[in-house]
């Protein structure tokens, strides 16, 4: 088969732009896990929720997602942190499989709510920019290279948030040693509802991203958690940065897999390459 | 102790042990000969299975919706006069799209709800293990929708299909391209086809590869096959092979309305568009053509309701008027189908005129509806040794300045038939 630069750059872009979704979501998902050994159930839920709020916001007041995406940024920041306040926190230091049944419990709850409110008719927004830049026989997808950016330089930031300030550091801290963390004085039980917020932040805005080129329904969550999952144990658990590469990687041969090998098995060989990867590294890439 | 063993048993009280047992037998023989156990008949009990949760639960809401709004309409003409006016109760159950799931609610309509009928599913994945609980129990089983072949292939005797198989259906996509090849002149001889990995979408591909094979009607240059998952998050890769294959006519087939919109961005964006893109699914809903508005034009699709119908049928018209009027709900293909399903139950109810599952099976058995009482083009409702509608047809429908009009066959055809479509560059200039 002869070699097409112009379609190997295509699979490449495609793979990476998907990617950058994964790696949105699993940053948020890994930096819950990693502060508080929670997991999450709830997360794609929460990124759906987001996602109809941005079509409401659209729907009602014709606003673009772009110009919605930091209100919805710090509303689920808002709403991650009473969540945690008022639910999660009851919970810690009891066994882990409460706040697994609590997530997934409020995962049901919402989606069913979506249900009710906005009925299962596929919705869609038409963000401002839209179709294809075409060059030199190359197309891309604009509304998916908007989240592209978007989602690297949320990631970025972050991973600046967590290394260069003060307050990152005493997240981190709190991830590394809690009792220490206690010891020296910091507020674990801020430093946790703080991290929820991040996290369910990091969901919020992956699921105003989504609304820029996938039409949503109550289960557009669903598709994703597999390879949300995926991401953050090959990334290694808690390690955002991990999350991002892994979800780059995994974005990539996914893509060159359903072109090459078949659409069928377009998440086999990303599972396989992530079976690998823990049998060498059984904490994950950038696992400690 | 000594007290206990003076009152031994006496002739007069094994007399009366004996009389009260007797007394007991035959009171409870009565009971349950004359006041059966269970549920009073003073209502018939319609269950009807379809997805409210899940890829597919925008349409399972529109038979949800069409199934209440047709038991209303009956119950307010006066229930089922055969029956002394009973009323029907419509006892709905979520599928979820899940075979496991659709089993065991259809057990459940079954063994608690005590159904007398059940319709449903929309999913031929979910029909089938779920006919055959209603095998199993006896229970009347009125398929609205799902179009797998084999579903009439197991030699059930409670199953009954309003709407056609797939092998009826994928015929008609080859008999509308060798029309179109002598009507328009045109030689294509490149098909490509594709289909998400669900039994309903992959039995029409596989009906579609069987067909070609046939010289007289296919005989096409199969230039590419793909199968991709059944809710994918995008499309590209699966496009970008197509244009790669670059097929004269691309048969396609998905179920759910987001897969469908997918694939219109995906072709969109690989800046490809075959001279025919004849789908089957998720495309041929209002809300498909809300979502992708210009984009959709020039689509092919086989349909079952179409606005077409109000010229052509006064029934049509009638129904798809008061049914939106009242509920809020599209007109679909689903809705159509239930109706359609309601119209046989309620005639088969009349005519057995018993609640007996056997005397309802045996009018289904001898149901002949003629055409203007259902809203499908069709000759009528006539079900076949196998339980199939010998009467359910196709027509091929395509999107037309927003709207689905239809296109085949000639003689219910609103508007000609654009083709070959126009590319995307085309639209563009």
């Amino acid at each position: 088969m002869q070699f097409d630069p112009t379609l190997f750059l295509e699979l490449l872009f495609s793979g990476l732009f998907q990617g950058a979704v994964y790696a949105l979501i699993g940053t948020g998902l890994t930096l819950i896990w990693g502060t508080m050994q929670v997991v999450n159930f709830a997360h794609c839920t929460f990124m759906t929720l987001a996602a109809y709020i941005t079509f409401w916001l659209f729907a009602l007041f014709n606003l673009d997602p772009l110009i919605s995406l930091p209100a919805i940024f710090a509303l689920f920041f808002l709403l991650g942190f009473l969540f945690e306040k008022f639910s999660i926190e009851p919970l810690i230091g009891k066994p882990r499989e409460a706040t697994l049944l609590l997530t997934l419990g409020v995962s049901l709850i919402i989606q069913n709510a979506i249900l009710l409110v906005w009925k299962a008719n596929p919705r869609i927004v038409n963000p401002i920019f839209t179709g294809s830049l075409r060059f030199y026989g190359l197309n891309i997808n604009i509304p998916r290279f908007i989240s592209f950016v978007i989602a690297t330089i949320s990631a970025l930031l972050l991973h600046v948030f967590l290394t260069k300030t003060i307050y990152g550091t005493t997240i981190r801290g709190t991830c590394q040693n809690r009792t220490a963390a206690h010891l020296m004085g910091i507020n674990v039980k801020m430093v946790y509802a703080f991290s929820f917020g991040l996290g369910m932040a990091c969901a919020g805005l992956a699921g105003v991203l989504i609304c820029l080129f996938f039409p949503i329904d109550p289960f557009i969550g669903d598709p994703f958690i597999v390879m949300t999952f995926t991401v953050i144990v090959m990334g290694g658990l808690g390690n955002y940065l991990g999350a991002i590469f892994s979800g780059f990687i995994l974005g990539v041969i996914e893509y060159f897999a359903a072109y090459w090998i078949g659409s069928l098995l377009r998440l086999t060989v990303p599972l396989l390459i992530f079976i690998i990867v823990l049998l060498l590294k059984p904490k994950g890439l950038f696992g400690d | 102790m000594s007290l206990m063993s003076k009152k031994a048993l006496t002739k007069i009280h094994v007399a009366i042990i004996i009389v009260v047992f007797v007394v007991a037998a035959l009171g409870a023989y009565a009971w349950v000969n004359f006041f059966p156990l269970g549920p009073k008949e003073n209502e018939v009990r319609v269950g009807v299975l379809t997805p409210l949760t899940g890829a597919a639960a925008y349409f399972g809401e529109g038979q949800k919706a069409m199934a209440l709004w047709m038991a209303d309409r009956i119950n307010k003409e006066g229930g089922i006069k055969s029956l002394g006016g009973l009323k029907i109760r419509v006892i709905i159950a979520d599928t979820e799209g899940k075979p496991e799931v659709g089993k065991a609610q259809a057990s459940r309509l079954i063994t608690e709800e005590k159904v007398h009928v059940i319709i449903g599913a929309l999913h031929s994945g979910v029909t089938l293990p779920a006919a055959q609980e209603a095998e199993r129990y006896g229970i009347p089983f009125i398929c609205e929708t799902s179009s797998h072949p084999d579903l009439t292939r197991q030699g059930f005797k409670w199953f009954f299909r309003v709407w056609g198989s797939d092998a009826i259906f994928a015929r008609n996509y080859f008999e509308f391209m060798k029309w179109l090849k002598e009507t328009k002149g045109y030689e294509f001889r490149t098909i490509a086809i594709v289909a998400e990995e669900s039994l309903f979408c992959v039995g029409v591909a596989t009906e579609w590869e069987k067909l070609n094979l046939d010289s007289t009607l296919g005989g096409y240059q199969i230039v590419a096959n793909i199968r991709h998952p059944v809710s994918p998050t995008d499309l590209t890769t699966e496009a970008l092979a197509l244009k790669q294959a670059n097929p004269d006519i691309v048969l396609l087939t998905v179920t759910p309305i987001p897969s469908a919109i997918l694939w219109t961005q995906a072709l969109k964006q690989v800046n490809f568009f075959p001279k025919a893109l004849l789908t089957c699914g998720g495309f041929i809903f209002p809300e498909y053509l809300r979502s992708v508005g210009a984009d959709g034009e020039y689509v092919i699709g086989r349909e079952g309701w179409s606005i077409d119908l109000m010229e052509k049928k006064p029934i049509a018209k009638q129904i798809a008027e008061a049914f939106t009027n009242e509920t809020g709900k599209d007109m679909t293909v689903y809705t159509t189908t239930m109706h359609a399903a309601f119209v046989v139950l309620r005639d088969a109810l009349e005519r057995a005129g018993s609640l007996e599952p056997e005397k309802i099976r045996q009018a289904l058995i001898e149901t002949n509806i003629p055409g203007d009482k259902i809203i499908p083009p069709w000759q009528g409702i006539k079900f076949d040794a196998t339980g199939q509608n010998i009467y359910a047809m196709n027509f091929m429908v395509q999107v037309v300045k927003g709207q689905w009009r239809i296109i085949w066959p000639k003689d219910i055809a609103t508007v000609d038939v654009i083709f070959p479509a126009p590319s995307w560059n085309e639209r563009a200039g």
